[in-house]
């Protein structure tokens, strides 16, 4: 189950989310977000697997399709993904995306 | 003489081999004999060095690079390398009547027509067995093939068009015809399944961080994962029968770990009892088990259908 941290909710290894939305104060350090909603918070490690990313910032972990509609762009492993104009963008090619 | 590219990205050796089994024998000596000079080129996504050369002679294998650094892009790279026609055929697609393939190519003797759907979506074209007319893709601004989302903004209600989709609409509105194949007779020469290669890419890339309770939940819950996990049931019977090797092993052996083991998925069925989800797994089941058993066939061999559906399904 996620843990409140100071207001935060930090996502962990081991966690399995499917259709979840999560906002602006959330942390993921290692969990598995299947077609999920991410709203502005932290992405530090984990699996980030079809859904939207609307804003925040990815710095670690594994992009496998889904929309990368906004946010920064730090580091981790873009395997596939879309932008905000629905183009399709191959592995490698990760945000910023022109 | 005119030339044919055969097309198909993949992700795991064994699905190949038994692929290309498919492919060298009854597709490539088929069309060679239409007249057609023909070339094979599988793509591999990820673990290219499981694929041995052996058993992929004939046939070129390329990888990740500049030009197709992944299976979405190795699409458009094919279309660059093919000259007159180009088939594309997913790793999970089995032509098992190479002459009745090729006789589709007489459909483009019609110069507006782009391409034959040979397993449709939907009774839609769909890129899991396509014969393109090379010039009329070529046509469409680049990149061609890949999937797109239209209204991305309206998520989850945007439309994700599927790899190849866009270039369909886009040919259909200049005017060019797109043949579409219909289920019934898609089914009498093309053995396809769904889902297969997505079971064992999640089993690869999170099962063990998610753990196995959380991955059977998924498998259970999703029928597009169900299907996937059943559908490697029986390729894997069948790939042991033909190779006498494990299918999809995990990293101790265990057939089928690598997707899901019989006494698991058998297990899953099991907890299944909405009447509505059986019997939608049921009629995905029956359609899988008639394509295997077709590819059986073509190897003159009995197959058992592993012994999966629960009794008290047939009650319901």
């Amino acid at each position: 189950m996620p843990e409140l941290l100071d207001q935060r909710l930090v996502l962990n290894s081991g966690e399995f989310y499917h259709r979840r939305a999560f906002g602006e104060n959330t942390i993921n350090r290692g969990a598995v977000l299947l077609e999920c909603e991410w709203s502005g918070g932290i992405f530090e490690s984990g699996v980030w697997m079809g859904g939207i990313f609307r804003a925040g910032e990815f710095r670690g972990g594994t992009f496998w399709g889904g929309i990368f509609w906004d946010g920064t762009w730090v580091s981790g492993k873009w395997e596939s993904g879309f932008d905000r104009n629905g183009r399709y963008h191959p592995r490698t090619d990760h945000p910023p995306h022109s | 003489m005119q030339r044919l590219l055969i097309a198909s990205p993949h992700c795991y050796a064994d699905l190949a081999r038994l692929w290309y089994r498919f492919v060298r024998r009854d597709l490539v000596p088929s069309f060679a004999d239409a007249g057609y000079q023909v070339t094979v080129v599988i793509y591999r996504d990820v673990n290219a060095q499981q694929f041995r050369e052996k058993d992929f002679q004939g046939a070129t294998l390329c990888a990740p690079g500049p030009r197709a650094r992944d299976f979405m892009e190795f699409y458009d790279f094919a279309l660059v390398e093919a000259h007159d026609f180009l088939l594309i055929l997913d790793a999970d697609a089995f032509i098992v009547d190479g002459a009745w393939a090729t006789s589709q190519l007489l459909r483009f003797e019609d110069p507006s027509v782009s391409a034959v759907s040979l397993v449709p979506r939907k009774n839609s074209p769909a890129i899991y067995a396509i014969l393109c007319r090379c010039e009329h893709f070529r046509e469409l601004t680049p990149p061609v093939f890949p999937g797109h989302y239209q209204s991305p903004e309206s998520w989850p209600n945007s439309i994700n068009l599927q790899p190849g989709d866009l270039a369909f609409q886009r040919l259909l509105a200049a005017g060019k015809k797109i043949i579409t194949i219909d289920v019934q007779e898609s089914e009498r020469h093309v053995a396809n399944f769904h889902g297969t290669t997505v079971v064992r890419l999640c089993r690869d890339l999170f099962a063990d961080q998610i753990g196995d309770s959380q991955f059977e939940d998924l498998i259970q819950r999703e029928r597009y994962y169900t299907v996937g996990a059943y559908d490697n049931a029986l390729l894997g019977a069948l790939y042991e029968r033909l190779f006498d090797e494990a299918y999809a092993p995990d990293c101790s052996g265990t057939p089928l770990g690598g997707s899901l083991s019989l006494p698991r998925l058998r297990s899953i069925l099991t907890r299944i009892s909405k009447p509505e989800q059986r019997s939608t797994l049921r009629r995905w089941f029956e359609s899988s088990d008639r394509a295997i058993l077709s590819m059986a066939a073509h190897e003159s061999i009995d197959l058992a259908i592993p012994d999966l559906i629960p009794q008290d399904w047939n009650a319901s």
